[in-house]
């Protein structure tokens, strides 16, 4: 079997990029890709058959007591990853899609690449990044749409990290784990095709849509510069941070320690990367009504607190000037009721009015606190409006006979 | 079984050796094992030139025997006198029954240091140190001495047929054997001696339709008195030249090398096998007939105890299954016979019964492995393995095994071991 190498028009470096992982940019660095305009020629190189042959020896197949369990695994050995025809006799893989109810149109093999992440395999047609770039761009745009339309008036970091929480890798690791996905020590082709393969000692690949690299990105962490939301918006990666801050110095052949923070973030990244080419081909081969219930159900599903994500810094200020914005009346404290005025642990409840109207509530210990706490809560009661739990998303249209659309609530954009 | 042999040519031919070798040393004796004429028996000429090999092997008719049985009725007084029967096989010096054998050749013994002409031998004063040579003691274990005709025949056949679709030609023939001998020759014929018949038998049985009626009666169409011909024993009267086949071990002896025997020998023994087992159907064939045939024949009753049993006793003959009363009582027709008859080999290994089982290999995600998975195995799945072998190869450390290193010395001294 001869693999053939195609560096697709989307994994092309951008001409005047700076490669930010080295060694392999042009195979790997998605965050390049946008500028690309160009196709890029299809060259194509066979990968040298004589490495391939030069196999080593395992002196555990000769002997004739214990025959390979299955006849592939020494021909798929000497690839990086399993040949795509193991997966069809995996039975973890097998195991796997029944328990993700996947549609037949998804092929055991197509879920098998989904699993060999780019560090285990740099070749990009075994591996998973092209499912996981679709991966992630759908699963990013169904959140995103979500939340756009249902808490219109988020302030950007809150959906930054709303986002995230959704679609970022702690998130998708954490749902490849609930998924049964299991990890192979080492990757390799003799392994079972139902395994997660990475490579604990590579770099993580993140999948990167959106943003580019900063010029001024080696001494953001060095003077811990400031990064307002603008440019953010401009320069980051759909959850806020910033695109490859640094390559990590992979150093092949030695065995990395396990639990060190750089192969911690390999392993989540390459588990987030799984989920997304499995959302990846889903999407490829059941299309787009079927990607959406499928998000819907593992991702859009999660609970998450949105309240909990809000931090005032001078809530009260902040608070005056929405409603100075807003054309509200001043707003006002005044306070609801007290306990235990002279002991040890009192309560007093403030309310905050804007005129007649109630903005928010809130108890503490002393007047001030709780005036805080009333202020805050006036602002996330301002920021957490919902039209409704049933708002049709944008994507809704997208079915046939869909009703009429009804133009989504758009805020004008937080307080600066 | 063991075989046994009347010993008695032999014996008259080794006495007449000792007897003419009387000047002979005792020091070294040789034994030939080359056959000469001197121990042919002088009756081969008076043999007839006609002898089938089931003639040679009828030692039961053996009139010693009766002579012997005579005389002992007499002695406890079983009959009033006993006289001597006039036979004269008994009174012939030689006995004329041919024995499909290869004796020890005659005893030869070195010549006496007297009669050495060479002055520079010195005889040996002990035995200590002589080189045997040749030697009777395990004549009888050699299979070269004994002709194919003296093996056992057995009545089942001795190999099974595990074929399903040969099984059942073999009980359709066996049916329709069973039936023809009684429509034709009665229900007393069922419990003869019946031949296995070659192959020109067997296409004839099973050329025979059977056709069963609502009522539950059988009927034959086709040449049923050719199938009842085919179970009795081949005419005598065909002349044939037939050698001896001691002749044919003897001359075998003389004339060729122990390997070259073997070779034959080998070709032989394949082609007698053939030759027994050419009456078994390719299995292509037999699948051909089955579907021919239906299912309809089935319903064929053998409720009746003798047919029952003659078809039984024909059906172990042709497949070699003997079916045990147990089971054979709860037979009511030939669709049950079969269900008992017809049965895969059991499995020797669980992965075996399993597949032949079919529900856990069928399913996805589930994987029956045909033998033990073992730890490297498992270290295998998970991409362990090649790094195990890395890093011991790295140390020259055995990959398996211990290679000659003995156990941890420290687990002897915490045991308090010697």
């Amino acid at each position: 079997m001869k693999r053939i190498r195609v560096p697709s028009q989307l994994l092309a470096a951008r001409p005047r990029a700076t490669p930010a992982c080295p060694h392999r940019a042009q195979q790997l660095c998605l965050s390049q890709r946008r500028s690309q305009s160009t196709s890029s020629e299809a060259a194509f190189e066979e990968v040298e058959e004589t490495d391939l042959d030069a196999a080593p020896i395992d002196p555990a197949e000769l002997s004739p007591r214990y025959p390979p369990l299955d006849p592939l695994s020494k021909q798929s050995a000497r690839y990086p990853s399993p040949l795509p025809s193991r997966s069809l006799s995996s039975a973890k893989l097998a195991a796997l899609h029944a328990r993700l109810y996947l549609s037949e149109r998804v092929p055991l093999q197509t879920l098998g690449r989904a699993l060999v992440d780019s560090t285990a395999d740099h070749n990009p047609q075994f591996n998973n990044t092209n499912l996981a770039f679709l991966g992630h761009t759908l699963i990013n745009y169904h959140v995103s749409e979500y939340l756009m339309v249902r808490y219109p008036r988020l302030p950007m970091t809150i959906m930054y990290s709303a986002i995230a929480a959704y679609a970022g890798p702690a998130a998708l690791h954490q749902v490849a784990r609930s998924w049964g996905i299991e990890a192979a020590a080492v990757p390799g082709g003799e392994v079972d095709p139902g395994l997660l393969q990475f490579n604990a000692s590579e770099a993580p690949v993140v999948p990167t849509t959106f943003g580019s690299r900063r010029s001024e990105a080696d001494y953001l962490e060095k003077y811990k510069w400031r990064r307002g939301i603008n440019s953010r918006v401009i320069f980051d990666n759909d959850f806020g941070e910033v695109v490859n801050t640094k390559a990590r110095e992979s150093n092949n052949g030695t065995l990395q320690p396990y639990g060190t923070p750089e192969t911690r973030e390999t392993a989540e990244t390459a588990y987030a990367n799984a989920v997304r080419a499995i959302i990846g081909s889903v999407y490829a081969h059941c299309g787009r009504e079927a990607v959406k219930s499928f998000i819907q159900a593992h991702i859009l599903s999660r609970t998450l607190d949105l309240s909990s994500l809000f931090a005032f810094r001078t809530p009260t200020i902040e608070l005056a000037k929405l409603c100075a914005r807003e054309e509200f009346e001043k707003p006002v404290a005044r306070l609801l009721s007290e306990t235990g005025r002279k002991s040890r642990t009192p309560v007093f409840v403030v309310g905050i009015y804007s005129g007649k109207d109630k903005l928010g509530e809130g108890a503490g210990p002393s007047l001030d606190a709780a005036r805080t706490k009333a202020a805050m809560n006036s602002l996330k009661a301002w920021y957490l409006y919902s039209p409704g739990e049933d708002v049709r998303v944008p994507s809704d249209m997208l079915v046939e006979d869909a009703p009429a659309w009804e133009p989504a609530h758009i805020d004008i954009g937080e307080v600066v | 079984m063991r075989r046994s042999v009347n010993l008695r040519q032999p014996l008259r031919l080794l006495s007449d050796c000792s007897c003419s070798s009387r000047t002979a040393s005792p020091t070294t004796r040789c034994i030939s094992t080359s056959s000469n004429t001197a121990t042919r028996p002088r009756a081969a000429e008076q043999r007839p030139a006609v002898r089938s090999s089931g003639q040679c092997r009828t030692y039961a008719h053996n009139p010693h025997k009766l002579e012997k049985k005579k005389r002992w009725e007499a002695r406890n007084g079983l009959v009033d006198e006993y006289i001597p029967e006039t036979d004269p096989a008994l009174d012939l010096p030689e006995l004329s029954i041919p024995i499909n054998i290869k004796p020890p050749g005659r005893v030869r013994l070195a010549p006496s240091p007297e009669n050495i002409d060479d002055s520079t031998y010195i005889p040996a004063a002990s035995g200590e140190g002589l080189e045997e040579v040749g030697s009777v003691a395990d004549w009888w274990e050699n299979d070269k001495h004994w002709a194919p005709s003296m093996n056992y025949v057995g009545f089942s056949r001795r190999e099974k047929i595990t074929d399903a679709a040969v099984l059942e030609a073999m009980t359709r023939r066996a049916v329709v054997e069973t039936l023809a001998v009684k429509h034709i020759e009665g229900d007393r014929a069922l419990t003869g001696t019946w031949m296995t018949g070659g192959r020109e038998a067997m296409l004839k049985a099973l050329a025979v339709d059977v056709q069963v009626s609502e009522d539950g009666a059988v009927s034959l169409t086709g040449d049923l008195q050719a199938v009842v011909e085919g179970l009795k024993p081949a005419p005598q009267a065909e002349v044939q030249e037939i050698e001896p086949e001691v002749e044919q071990l003897e001359r075998q002896e003389g004339l060729e090398t122990a390997q070259e025997t073997a070779v034959q020998e080998e070709d032989a023994a394949v082609v007698s096998d053939q030759e027994a087992y050419s009456d078994v159907l390719p299995s292509e064939d037999a699948h051909q007939l089955r579907k021919s045939w239906g299912n309809s024949w089935k319903s064929v009753s053998i409720e009746d105890p003798t047919l029952k049993f003659a078809l039984n006793k024909r059906i172990q003959q042709l497949t070699g299954h003997i079916i045990n009363d147990a089971k054979l009582i709860t037979v009511r027709n030939v669709a049950s016979y079969l269900s008992v008859l017809v049965k895969p080999p059991p499995p020797k290994k669980l992965v075996e019964l399993l597949e032949r089982k079919g529900d856990l290999p069928s399913l996805p995600n589930v994987k029956v492995y045909p033998r033990r998975v073992t730890p490297v195995d498992k270290e295998r799945m998970v991409g362990r393995w090649k790094v195990i072998v890395n890093e011991l190869q790295k140390r020259d450390l055995p990959v398996t095994g211990t290679a000659g290193y003995s156990k941890t010395p420290e687990k002897k001294w915490a045991q308090a071991k010697p």
